[in-house]
C-alpha cells in the first residue's frame, strides 16, 4: 500500500527510486501496523515531540514579532534573543521556560551533515549559517526603523514594500525567509539527516534496549522510538497544520504528485511500528520514504514560488517580492534534503550557494527584473532537474 | 550507515543488533590477543609515560623551589622552562583516565582551564583569594580550577604585568611563593600516586581484566581514549575557543597556556601525537610499536570503502596535524585573525571522532560508554 502510494508519485517523475522494496506490505511483516500515528506501552501513550512543538512555536512567534507593525522598530536584542531563546525573549511562558530548546543551536545541527560531516557538512559552515540568520535578523531591526515610519522600500533601500512587508535593500523579505530557511535548516535537517538517520537511531545501546524495551529513564519510551517521534513532531508537532505539514498538503493537492501526503504519513506510521517490533530493515525502509519525498517537497515548493515571483515580475517588481523571497527560503532549505541513494542532499551546498547569489546577483537584488527574467527558469530548471520533475509541474497546481 | 553495515558485513559480526551480549557477542570469531594489547598498553606506553611525567614534574618543583628561595627573573625562566616541559609531558598521560587517575581525577585537578584567577558568585574564591587568605585545600573540589597547569600559568605569567612585577610580587609576599610551590607540589604528587599504583597492584589487574564486558581493561580504556580524543582535545583545545560550542562567539580566553599565551598550538599538537602513539601502539621510549588498536583493527581486516580503517585513522591524523600545523602558535590569536582555520582543525579531528566512536567501535563490538545528551 504504501509503496504503491510512493509509487504513484514518482511514476509521473523521472526520480530514481532505489531504496524500497516494491512488494512489502503490513500483512507481510508479521505485525500490525496501525491506521494513526499512536503508539501506546501498557495503555498509555509512548509517543512524545514536545520538544519539537516548542521549537515550531518559537518560529511562530518570532516572526509574528517580526511582521507585526505595532512592534516597528524592533528591538535588535530580541530579535536575536528569539533565536537563541535568550533571557527570556518570547511572550509565551512556555517558551520562556523551555530553556534548553532554542532554533539556533539546532541549526544546522544534524547528526549525519554536522556531526559525522557527510553530505559535504562542516563547522564552518554551521558557524557561517547561523551568523547568516543572525544577520538577516539584524537586517530585519534595520529595515523596522523605516517601516516604523511608514517609508518604502526604494532599490538599495530598505522599507515597506507590497502593502505591509517589511523588506531589505534587495527587496528580500526577512520574515519569510526565516521562516522558509528556518524550516530547512532546522526542521528538515533534524528530521532527516539526525532523527531518522540510522547514526541517531542506533546510537551506542539504543538497538539493544529497544529490544528488550529497556525504557528512558522516568519515560514510557525507548530511545529509538522517541528519536523517531522527534522527527514526526518537526512535521506534525504544535498541533499540525503548520510548515512542512501543510506545504506538505499544499504540494499534495497539485494532481502531479499526488500520494506525496499518504506516503510521508503512511511511512512515519510504519517506521514507527517497525522500532516497535524490531524490524530495522523495514524502518530503515520508510526513512528513505520520507527522505525522498519531504525532499521532494522541498524542491516543488522552490520551483512553485520562483514561478509564481515570475509572474509578477511586472508591472511592478515588488509584487513579486514576497513568492521570491518564499523561493529564497525554500531553495536554502534544499541544502538539506537528503537523496537516500547517496546519502547526501540532492544539490549540493555548492549549488544552492550559487542559486541563492544568482537569485541576488541583479542590481539591488530583486528589483533587478531583468536579471531575474534571464535567471529565474534556470534556477527552477536545475532544481527540477536534480528532482526529475518538471518546472511546469511544480508551477501551476490544479 | 551505509559503510557501517559494510563493515559489519566483513567483519562478520553482529555487534550493533546483537542486544544483551555485553560479554562479547563476537568472541566466538574474534580471538585477537587483547592481553598483548593491554600488556602493550601498560608497559610500554602508559607507565613509561608516566615516568616522564613525573621526572618533568620533579624538575618543575625543584625550579620552583629554586625560585621560591631566590626570585630573580632567570629563576623565574627556568620554572616556566619547567612548567612547559612538564606541560607537554602531561599530554601524553591525559588520556588514561582509568585506575588511580580516574579515582584521584588527574586530568580535572591537573588541567582545567581557564583558571579561576578570582571570586565569582558561584565560588567566592579565586587564586588570588586563596593567595590572599593562605588557607585552601587543594584537594577540595571547589579549588579543582584553582590549581593545575593553567593555574601555574597565571602565576608564572599572568599575575602581573612586567616579569620585574611578578618577580617583585615573590619578593615581596611569602604567600605567592607558599601557593606556588603547593601547585607545584600538587601537581606531582598526583601523578606520582597513579605512577606508583600502576607500579604497584594495578598493572597486573589491568592486563588481567582482558575480556569485552563494559567494565573490561580493553573496552574502558578505549572509551577514555576517544573521550579524551573527543572532550579534551577536540573540544577543549580547539573547538571552544572557535566557538563551537558558544553559537559562534569566539572564547580566545580559554586555551591552554592562556597568560603564556604562544603554546597552546604546541600542546595541541603534542596531544594529536600522543593519541596517533597510541592508537599505533607506539613504545613511549624506543617508538617501536606493538599490539594495538591499530594492529586489532587490521586484525578484523576491516575494509572501509575499499580501504583499511586502521589506514584511514592514520591519514586522518596526519590531515589534522598538517591542518594544525597552519594555526598561529597562539590558538587566542588564531580565532581572533581566522578562526576559520581553526574550525577546519576541529572538522579534521571531528573525523577521527567519528571512526574511532561509530566505525572502530562497532568492529569491537564495544559499546560507548558515553553518550551526548540533544536537548530533546
Amino acid at each position: 500500500m504504501r509503496s504503491r502510494l510512493l509509487l504513484s508519485v514518482l511514476s509521473i517523475t523521472t526520480m530514481a527510486f532505489t531504496s524500497c522494496s516494491s512488494d512489502d506490505d503490513g500483512a507481510n511483516l508479521g505485525y500490525e501496523i496501525p491506521a494513526s500515528y499512536t503508539f501506546e506501552r501498557a495503555g498509555s501513550s509512548t509517543v512524545s515531540y514536545g520538544g519539537q512543538t516548542i521549537r515550531i512555536l518559537m518560529l511562530d512567534e518570532l516572526r509574528t514579532y517580526l511582521k507585526t507593525q505595532d512592534n516597528w522598530p524592533l528591538d535588535a536584542n530580541r530579535v536575536s534573543n528569539m533565536y537563541s531563546n535568550t533571557d527570556a525573549p518570547f511572550e509565551s511562558a512556555d517558551l520562556n521556560e523551555a530553556t534548553s530548546k532554542q532554533l539556533k543551536s539546532k541549526t544546522a545541527a544534524s547528526r549525519d551533515y554536522f556531526v559525522n560531516l557527510n553530505g559535504g557538512g562542516s563547522t564552518a559552515e554551521q558557524v557561517a549559517v547561523r551568523q547568516q540568520f543572525e544577520n538577516w535578523l539584524s537586517a530585519a531591526a534595520e529595515a523596522s526603523v523605516n517601516g516604523a515610519n511608514a517609508v518604502n522600500a526604494e532599490p538599495g533601500f530598505a522599507g515597506i514594500a507590497d502593502g505591509s512587508r517589511l523588506v531589505d535593500g534587495n527587496g528580500l523579505e526577512i520574515e519569510q525567509v526565516m521562516a522558509k530557511g528556518l524550516m530547512g535548516a532546522v526542521f528538515v535537517d533534524q528530521i532527516l539527516n539526525n532523527y531518522i538517520s540510522g547514526a541517531v537511531l542506533d546510537e551506542a545501546s539504543n538497538v539493544a534496549n529497544n529490544d528488550n524495551a529497556v525504557l528512558e529513564e522516568g519515560e514510557l519510551y525507548t530511545t529509538m522510538e522517541h528519536k523517531w517521534d522527534e522527527a514526526y513532531g518537526y512535521i506534525y508537532g504544535a498541533g499540525g497544520g503548520k510548515y512542512w505539514d501543510s506545504y506538505i498538503s499544499q504540494v499534495d493537492a497539485d494532481s502531479d504528485f499526488s500520494g506525496v501526503r499518504a506516503a510521508i504519513d503512511e511511512a512515519f506510521i510504519a517506521g514507527r511500528a517497525a522500532i516497535v517490533n524490531g524490524d530495522y530493515e523495514e524502518r530503515d525502509r520508510q526513512a528513505a520514504i520520507i527522505k525522498e519525498n519531504l525532499s521532494l517537497v522541498v524542491a516543488v515548493r522552490a520551483v512553485h514560488y520562483l514561478q509564481s515571483g515570475k509572474e509578477s515580475l511586472v508591472p511592478d517588481a515588488t509584487a513579486a517580492f514576497h513568492a521570491l523571497s518564499e523561493g529564497y527560503g525554500f531553495i536554502l532549505s534544499l541544502r538539506y534534503t537528503q537523496n537516500p541513494s547517496s546519502e547526501a542532499p540532492y544539490l549540493s551546498k555548492e549549488d544552492v550557494d550559487g542559486m541563492l547569489e544568482t537569485l541576488l546577483g541583479g542590481t539591488n537584488g530583486f528589483w533587478d527584473v531583468d536579471h531575474l527574467n534571464d535567471n529565474l527558469d534556470v534556477i527552477s530548471q536545475k532544481i527540477a532537474e536534480a528532482f526529475g520533475f518538471t518546472v511546469e509541474a511544480a508551477a501551476i497546481s490544479e | 550507515m551505509k559503510r557501517i553495515l559494510l563493515f559489519l558485513a566483513f567483519a562478520g559480526l553482529v555487534g550493533c543488533s546483537s542486544g544483551d551480549d555485553s560479554d562479547g557477542g563476537n568472541q566466538g570469531k574474534d580471538s585477537f590477543d587483547r592481553q598483548a594489547m593491554l600488556i602493550n598498553w601498560a608497559d610500554n606506553i602508559i607507565i613509561p609515560a608516566y615516568e616522564n611525567y613525573t621526572e618533568k614534574l620533579a624538575t618543575l618543583n625543584a625550579q620552583a623551589e629554586v625560585f621560591v628561595t631566590t626570585p630573580d627573573e632567570s629563576n623565574l625562566n627556568n620554572v616556566r622552562v619547567a612548567w612547559l616541559e612538564a606541560y607537554r609531558a602531561f599530554q601524553y598521560v591525559g588520556m588514561y583516565e582509568i585506575g588511580k587517575a580516574e579515582e584521584l581525577k588527574l586530568h580535572s585537578y591537573s588541567n582545567i582551564y581557564p583558571t579561576q584567577v578570582d571570586g565569582n558568585a558561584v565560588d567566592a574564591d579565586g587564586i588570588n583569594q586563596n593567595i590572599a587568605s593562605g588557607s585552601y585545600d587543594l584537594t577540595a573540589l571547589s579549588n579543582i580550577d584553582e590549581q593545575g597547569f593553567p593555574a601555574l600559568d597565571y602565576m608564572l605569567h599572568g599575575i602581573a604585568e612586567t616579569d620585574t612585577e611578578i618577580v617583585n610580587l615573590y619578593l615581596n609576599g611569602s604567600n605567592y611563593k607558599t601557593y606556588l610551590t603547593d601547585l607545584s607540589v600538587r601537581l606531582k604528587s598526583l601523578a606520582d600516586a597513579v605512577l606508583a599504583d600502576w607500579k604497584g597492584t594495578y598493572r597486573d589487574n589491568f592486563i588481567n581484566n582482558k575480556g569485552n564486558t563494559a567494565t573490561s581493561s580493553t573496552n574502558k580504556l578505549v572509551n577514555d581514549f576517544i573521550y579524551h580524543f573527543e572532550k579534551n582535545l577536540r573540544a577543549g583545545k580547539i573547538g571552544i575557543p572557535a566557538g563551537v560550542f558558544s553559537g559562534g562567539t569566539i572564547l580566545p580566553e580559554k586555551v591552554e597556556g592562556y597568560y603564556r599565551n604562544d603554546v597552546s598550538k604546541l600542546l595541541l599538537l603534542d596531544a594529536i601525537d600522543a593519541a596517533n602513539d597510541f592508537f599505533n601502539g607506539r613504545a613511549f621510549a624506543s617508538g617501536v610499536e606493538g599490539a594495538s588498536l591499530k594492529s586489532y583493527l587490521e586484525y578484523l581486516n576491516d575494509i572501509q570503502e575499499g580501504n583499511n580503517l586502521a589506514l584511514l585513522i592514520n591519514v586522518q591524523f596526519s590531515t589534522a596535524k598538517n591542518m594544525a600545523d597552519q594555526l598561529s602558535e597562539s590558538i587566542s590569536a588564531q580565532v581572533q585573525s581566522d578562526n576559520s582555520v581553526a574550525l577546519n582543525v576541529y572538522d579534521e579531528l571531528q573525523r577521527n571522532v567519528v571512526y574511532f566512536k561509530v566505525d572502530m567501535l562497532s568492529a569491537m563490538s564495544i559499546n560507548v560508554d558515553y553518550v551526548d545528551a540533544d536537548g530533546d
